[in-house]
């Protein structure tokens, strides 16, 4: 009864209350001693409706009522508010990296990347359609007899080709210093060469 | 924990199906309800009735109960809306904005002009208790009722209390729940008459 006091108070602790709170529950003099303490508040404080009644009568109308069943504060509360932003981000994040991935892989790992029009294709019988088309077309040229092979340059006459237009290859699509820091740095292993 | 954090625990036991945890703030906030509805609504019948259907209403609106307020605090604003709609649907003049948010619930209430709520029996079974309750505190011994004087007239906490009566935090706590046991001891034979009594 005592901590019924003192919870009506709100001067039980944290632990005390999880242990008093269940006990509500059950019994029915804790229940009774709640509701005459609360009672005796208000009429200490001249409440003009000291018995009124109506918590009978809300029991009896909540006995007929549906049982609500909430979600859990916690799975609610945290969970809708960061789970899905989070999983946007992180879906967000990994596309990038799929694409940049993609982008850098086919610069360096298939066969050399080259603009047709730069390789002077059109020359050689293939007809480059549009802009666009010109820079997305790579050396991955099917195998038949109408079409002509990817060519491979040298690599010292490639390295010269990619430090003449390396602003214009797709890693380097963030403008700005980039594209300047790379010559910089690559410059002295020219001058050694 | 405090007040409000014992309201949000009851709140959620609530939720998950206890129908006995909101019968507890039913028990702990009805009068406080009624006073607050016997503002817009003078019949006591129809403010009772009015009391009734918000605490309905709150209790289905309960999954919707996040605790960013006080639960005090949402339950005045069902309050409200309920007396406003009944009175909406009477054709009688509806509470204004000024009227009703005169303050965010705690409290704001006590300021306004209440009317005499009680029909006649209640109003003789609240005289009865309240006379009853004012002798049992003036019977206390003197620590007990400064103890429950401070505690309930003066809302100071048990912290406070002890700083005043220079005793421990334990000894206010025990001396409250003596006083309060004292109370209802007197208090019980008066509310055992009462047939609609729910505890």
């Amino acid at each position: 009864m005592e901590r019924i006091s003192a919870l009506m108070d709100g001067e039980l602790d944290r632990d005390e209350a999880a242990g008093v709170l269940p006990d509500l529950r059950k019994r029915n003099d804790l229940r009774e001693a709640w509701a005459t303490y609360h009672l005796i508040s208000d009429a200490l404080r001249g409440d003009a409706c000291v018995d009124c009644g109506i918590a009978s009568a809300v029991a009896t109308r909540l006995a007929k009522e549906p049982t609500v069943l909430a979600p859990r504060p916690g799975s609610s509360g945290f969970g809708k508010r960061w789970a899905l932003p989070s999983l946007a981000a992180a879906a967000a994040v990994a596309t990038v990296t799929w694409m940049s991935l993609e982008t850098q892989q086919g610069t360096a790992n298939g066969p050399i990347a080259v603009p047709a029009s730069h390789l002077l294709v059109p020359a050689m019988g293939i007809q480059a359609q549009n802009p666009l088309a010109d820079f997305a077309q790579t050396a991955h040229i099917p195998n038949s007899s109408s079409v002509v092979p990817p060519i491979q340059l040298p690599v010292r006459e490639f390295d010269a080709y990619l430090m003449a237009h390396q602003e214009f290859s797709p890693s380097t699509a963030i403008q700005g210093l980039a594209p300047y820091v790379r010559t910089v740095t690559s410059g002295p292993a020219e001058v050694k060469r | 924990m405090g007040d409000r954090e014992v309201d949000q625990q009851l709140v959620e036991r609530a939720q998950r199906g206890e129908k006995a945890a909101f019968e507890l703030l039913v028990a702990k906030y009805q009068r406080k309800l009624v006073r607050l509805l016997s503002r817009f609504i003078r019949d006591p019948t129809e403010v009772e009735d009015v009391a009734q259907e918000a605490f309905i209403k709150a209790y289905r609106a309960l999954p919707s109960f996040r605790g960013d307020s006080a639960f005090y605090t949402w339950l005045y604003r069902i309050g409200i809306n309920t007396a406003k709609n009944y009175l909406v649907a009477l054709g009688r003049r509806a509470p204004t904005v000024s009227e009703t948010e005169s303050g965010d619930g705690e409290g704001s209430e006590e300021s306004g002009q209440v009317p005499d709520f009680n029909t006649p029996e209640n109003e003789l079974m609240s005289r009865q208790i309240a006379e009853t309750v004012n002798r049992a505190v003036e019977e206390l011994p003197e620590e007990l009722r400064t103890a429950i004087t401070l505690r309930e007239l003066e809302g100071l906490s048990y912290e406070e209390i002890a700083g005043i009566m220079n005793c421990p935090i334990g000894t206010v706590r025990s001396r409250i729940f003596r006083a309060r046991e004292a109370i209802a001891e007197k208090l019980r034979p008066q509310l055992e008459t009462r047939k609609d009594r729910r505890w």
